[in-house]
């Protein structure tokens, strides 16, 4: 498996994380090395097995109303109580 | 344990006695703690105000002739990944930088509720995605007992302030290591505890199937009484198990009389010769105590190691999604809300964990990384059974935390190789099994430790193991950067 500078720029949009461009090269080699590290896990003789969700047995998930009031205080910007956004869809795509 | 330090046990004995004031031993350890900071780069600030009103209201009930609890006046340190209400949270990232928590997550309240009081805040890797307290995003921690060397991580900040001398008790996370590799490096006892054990609520997630929160002090215990404060059931918390807690601090009395010790002797591999030759001595120390000691046929932790590296991202690119600029912390605007989204994350996450969420992104991923991830999930499940069939054999297994003592700042800028200083750690948290590191001695002046590994929820066993190993190491001379009184 190769890691190009592609590959990182697709991932980087997937998770939604800005790469600089001069970082670029740097990154592809640590993922190259990291995911060539896993790697040995293909070569493993493993039983298939039932996926794992807890190694303890769950609980009941009890839900609970709070005040949204703290919540929102945490927020960089609001407007009345909402999370204030800028525009999902860019101006220009907006007014087609 | 190192010598001269005062005990959180002997702390809160003498609070809940009104033979010391919770005001006066919350003001000397602020005053430690600067001095510590100042050091190490430890603290990520101090609730000076809060402290001292929390000791107050300590010595007031004491006055009253109530009982404030079994850490009635006892400073703790917090690793800045646990929610404490009105406080910063940072997690050692600017992406959270601004952010207060809104609500106290339940071990804080627990810690509360037992008369602690809650001193200040400690630095740690990125979102906890480290093993030596280097991606702190405010720089790095430095160790008591070198400066020039790591403290281990990610809970680093933490072990540091306890190990000079600042504060009795701390809290850590641990979800690959982050406990008991800062135990081992600072000289520390810490206890990793079964998944389940304590209620995470409040604890910011990094891979949710591993994390866990435990206590970092200087004697076994203090640790017992600390972890017995912190486990129990939490309504709040599905992951948080209803079942008993028993009274550790009684088992630390039991000896090892009859226990029997595993050694998978292939775990050793490229240890450094002061980390096998602690193990031995200890393992030696044992035997004289009356526990029988053998080697199990466990596999080296390759396959563990490189599970643990393919899971943990996994969940962290899942667990950070939330990160975005929109409800916590810091925002970037640039342009659409896309752009908000990238630019944020972007200048927010340091180097670490963004190798991570890319990774994690990767293995989540339709096609050869998702049989990346099906093989790690395979691999995790064949780790837990091996583990599972060691500890019919055996009650405990005794390994080293890490294959090296503390190593010098800078050294390991490979990922992998800063990954392999996790070797010992990660398959307990791959397991879900308490692991509790304990100090065996010096080497060359810096601390050297063991491990204890037990079934789930036999954290009694670790303690029986631990307090053995204490009763028969020599306590440890105070580091260079000890703030308290008698200063080696």
């Amino acid at each position: 498996m190769r890691v190009s500078r592609d590959t990182v720029r697709h991932l980087a949009r997937l998770a939604r994380v800005a790469v600089a461009e001069e970082d670029l090269s740097a990154l592809t080699a640590d993922l190259q090395g990291i995911l060539g590290a896993a790697e040995r896990l293909l070569a493993a003789e493993l039983p298939e097995v039932p996926p794992r969700t807890a190694p303890v047995t769950l609980a009941a998930d009890v839900a609970r109303r709070v005040d949204p009031e703290p919540l929102l205080a945490t927020a960089p910007s609001l407007r009345e109580s909402l999370f204030a956004l800028p525009p999902a869809v860019p101006q220009g795509d907006r007014d087609r | 344990m190192i010598a001269t330090a005062e005990s959180a046990r002997a702390l809160a004995d003498a609070v809940r006695s009104g033979r010391a004031s919770a005001r006066a031993t919350t003001e000397t350890a602020r005053d430690r703690l600067r001095a510590a900071h100042t050091t190490t780069g430890a603290l990520a600030n101090l609730d000076d105000s809060g402290a001292l009103e929390a000791a107050e209201s300590v010595d007031a009930a004491v006055a009253r002739g109530e009982d404030p609890g079994p850490l009635a006046g006892v400073p703790v340190v917090l690793k800045d990944n646990l929610c404490q209400r009105g406080r910063p949270c940072t997690c050692g990232s600017r992406l959270l930088e601004g952010y207060r928590a809104p609500y106290d997550a339940h071990v804080v309240s627990r810690l509360r509720a037992a008369g602690a009081v809650l001193l200040g805040r400690a630095h740690m890797d990125e979102f906890a995605m480290g093993s030596s307290t280097e991606t702190c995003a405010w720089g790095p921690v430095r160790n008591p007992w070198d400066p020039s060397r790591v403290p281990g991580g990610s809970s680093g900040g933490s072990a540091a302030l306890v190990a000079a001398g600042a504060v009795p008790v701390a809290l850590g996370s641990d979800t690959g290591g982050s406990l008991r590799l800062p135990a081992a490096f600072c000289g520390l006892v810490g206890l990793n505890p079964t998944w389940g054990r304590v209620s995470r609520r409040g604890l910011v997630a990094f891979a949710s199937s591993t994390d866990r929160i435990g206590p970092l002090v200087r004697e076994v215990r203090d640790c017992a009484r600390v972890a017995g404060v912190l486990a129990g059931p939490d309504p709040l918390d599905a992951t948080c198990a209803d079942r008993p807690v028993p009274d550790w601090e009684a088992a630390c009395e039991q000896g090892v009389r009859g226990l029997s010790i595993g050694v998978p002797r292939a775990w050793l591999g490229d240890a450094e010769t002061a980390v096998t030759d602690a193990l031995e001595q200890a393992l030696s120390a044992l035997a004289a105590a009356g526990a029988t000691v053998r080697d199990v046929p466990l596999p080296a932790p390759d396959l563990a190691l490189a599970a643990y590296y393919v899971l943990a991202p996994a969940e962290a690119s899942a667990n950070l999604a939330r990160f975005d600029g929109i409800r916590y912390g810091h925002r970037e605007t640039d342009g659409d809300l896309e752009g908000l989204y990238t630019t944020t994350r972007g200048r927010g996450f340091g180097p670490e964990v963004r190798r991570r969420v890319l990774i994690g992104t990767w293995v989540l991923s339709a096609g050869y990384g998702e049989a990346l991830y099906a093989q790690a999930r395979r691999a995790r499940e064949a780790v837990a059974r091996g583990l599972g069939e060691a500890l019919e054999q055996v009650d405990v297994l005794l390994t080293p935390p890490a294959p090296t003592r503390a190593f010098p700042l800078g050294t390991r800028r490979d990922p992998l190789a800063m990954y392999n200083t996790d070797r010992c750690t990660v398959p307990a948290s791959l397991a879900g099994l308490p692991e509790l590191a304990v100090p065996w001695g010096l080497a060359d002046g810096l601390p050297v430790g063991v491990q204890v590994m037990a079934r789930a929820f036999d954290e009694a066993s670790c303690f029986r193991v631990a307090a053995a190993i204490e009763a028969a190491a020599a306590p440890l001379s105070p580091p260079r950067l000890w703030t308290a009184p008698g200063t080696a």
